[in-house]
């Protein structure tokens, strides 16, 4: 009697492996005489079987959902931290149209102007910005770059030269990214501090539209941690990330990365229309 | 994927490299499905447990430190994510384990009839959904601490770091489980009462 209760754990941990030799012989020698044992031995052992063995297959969307979600939540913090890079690109290019519209001298470390020392203040990247005004001084043939028009924003910010060139165009001179609302709000310092396409009365849904995206087959570390531009419409904001020649963004109503076709011309044309 | 391969993949993700987290989401997701699939008794519930584990070990993947396995450190989330969904679910108040081990102790293994011969019970008892119901039948502590130990295999040790238990307790748990377990399959097979009887023979 006493022995069958015994038994009956060892019968549950001979399963699990967790027998001596010694004890797994005492075990085998009573379930020799014991049918009631042994019935408790082939029902824990047949249950075990069915739990072990007939595994399921997961469907396939479980990863696909848990992937898309994890690249959603990716997405979303991106656009909200302000980032060194995109403050540094607003510096450089708050640089370049001060230099255009002859506020700042060329040579030489240039004076801020009260507008940017205003964002500079409010920044919290304070020290990144004036790294990039200092090195805009230095007797450095890098920044010897800096000095000149167009090809300041190549040297600096490569990826976004391109937008930034059709943003500076239609954004008049001084005023970009200096604009006091620029360190309003920490949440959209980022998307505020890109270059910015003001697209006049255009409505975020027609910019969706006119954008003509396709759901992205790119992944989100790719893009970097700063908008190329960012276009302003009547009743929203969007920023583009660029990669590899082509235009990224995040589309809010499907929730995923889109691709669009288009080229710093059309952006150009966008503004225009 | 061995352990190293594994943890290589953890720093990637760790590092910000979100696409690595897919490797291990495929590593881990028939395991982690089961786990679900079985607790909960449903497949939709369990597609949704599963994805909730998953997404909560991504967030929290940065408190992994690789001092334990991966896989422990995981089966802890989907363990609690489970358990916390059957508490919300159920309609019953949740049951102290304590409470039921009285219970449990008094099912009395008993001396078998013929009729009751293991090729018998075997094929009257075991399809899955007769295991199913049977594994509804248990407390949620027990089912979770079964499941742990045969969907996937893990040690007593492995269990009880998941559950923080020690490995005696584990054990013993474990073997409870399944006795109520089995004895409920034998009672589902219609046997009649007097071998349900509470006395104990021979041995």
């Amino acid at each position: 009697m006493n022995d069958c209760a015994l038994m009956q754990e060892m019968i549950s941990r001979v399963l699990d492996d967790d027998l001596s030799a010694d004890e797994r012989a005492a075990l085998a020698k009573h379930l020799e005489s014991c049918e009631s044992c042994r019935t408790l031995y082939e029902a824990f052992a047949a249950v075990s079987a069915s739990l072990g063995e007939e595994l399921e297959e997961p469907p396939a969307r479980l990863r696909e959902n848990v992937m898309s979600e994890i690249r959603r939540e990716e997405i979303r913090k991106k656009n909200r931290r302000p980032w060194r890079a995109a403050l540094a690109a607003a510096a450089v290019l708050v640089l370049v149209l001060g230099l255009r519209a002859g506020i700042l001298p060329r040579m030489g470390h240039a004076p801020m102007s009260a507008a940017v020392q205003e964002f500079a203040a409010e920044s919290e990247e304070e020290a990144a910005l004036e790294e990039v005004l200092a090195a805009a001084g230095a007797e450095n043939p890098a920044e010897k770059a800096v000095v000149t028009e167009e090809s300041t924003l190549k040297s600096a910010a490569p990826e976004s030269a391109l937008y930034a060139a059709a943003a500076a165009d239609a954004v008049p001179a001084a005023g970009a990214a200096a604009q006091p609302n620029a360190a309003r709000r920490d949440s959209s310092a980022a998307l505020e501090t890109s270059p910015v396409l003001d697209l006049g009365a255009m409505r975020f849904e027609e910019l969706l539209e006119k954008l003509e995206g396709e759901k992205a087959l790119l992944a989100i570390e790719r893009l970097g941690d700063r908008p190329a531009l960012t276009l302003r419409c009547a009743d929203g904001e969007l920023a583009l990330f660029e990669y590899d020649g082509a235009l990224y963004y995040y589309s809010v109503t499907e929730e995923v990365l889109m691709r669009s076709s288009l080229t710093p011309d059309d952006l150009r044309a966008l503004a225009a229309d | 994927m061995t352990q190293e391969e594994e943890l290589r993949l953890i720093r990637r993700v760790q590092a910000g490299e979100t696409e690595a987290f897919e490797g291990l989401v495929r590593a881990h997701e028939k395991t982690v499905y089961n786990l679900a699939l079985r607790m909960t008794g449903d497949a939709q519930d369990a597609e949704d447990m599963a994805q909730e584990a998953f997404l909560k070990a991504y967030r929290s993947l940065g408190d992994f430190r690789g001092e334990s396995k991966f896989s422990v450190w995981l089966y802890r989330i989907v363990s609690n994510v489970c358990l916390d969904h059957l508490r919300r679910q159920s309609r019953r108040p949740s049951v102290s384990l304590t409470a039921e081990d009285e219970e449990g102790e008094e099912q009395q293994w008993d001396v078998p009839d013929e009729r009751l011969s293991p090729e018998r019970l075997l094929e009257q008892k075991l399809t899955r959904e007769a295991v199913q119901k049977g594994l509804r039948e248990l407390p949620e502590e027990q089912r979770q601490i079964l499941l742990l130990r045969e969907i996937k295999g893990l040690s007593y040790e492995e269990i009880g770091e998941i559950l923080s238990l020690e490995p005696g307790t584990v054990k013993s748990r474990i073997f409870r489980a399944r006795k109520r377990l089995c004895a409920f399959l034998l009672q589902e097979g219609n046997i009649p009462d007097e071998f349900t009887s509470k006395t104990a023979r021979g041995g």
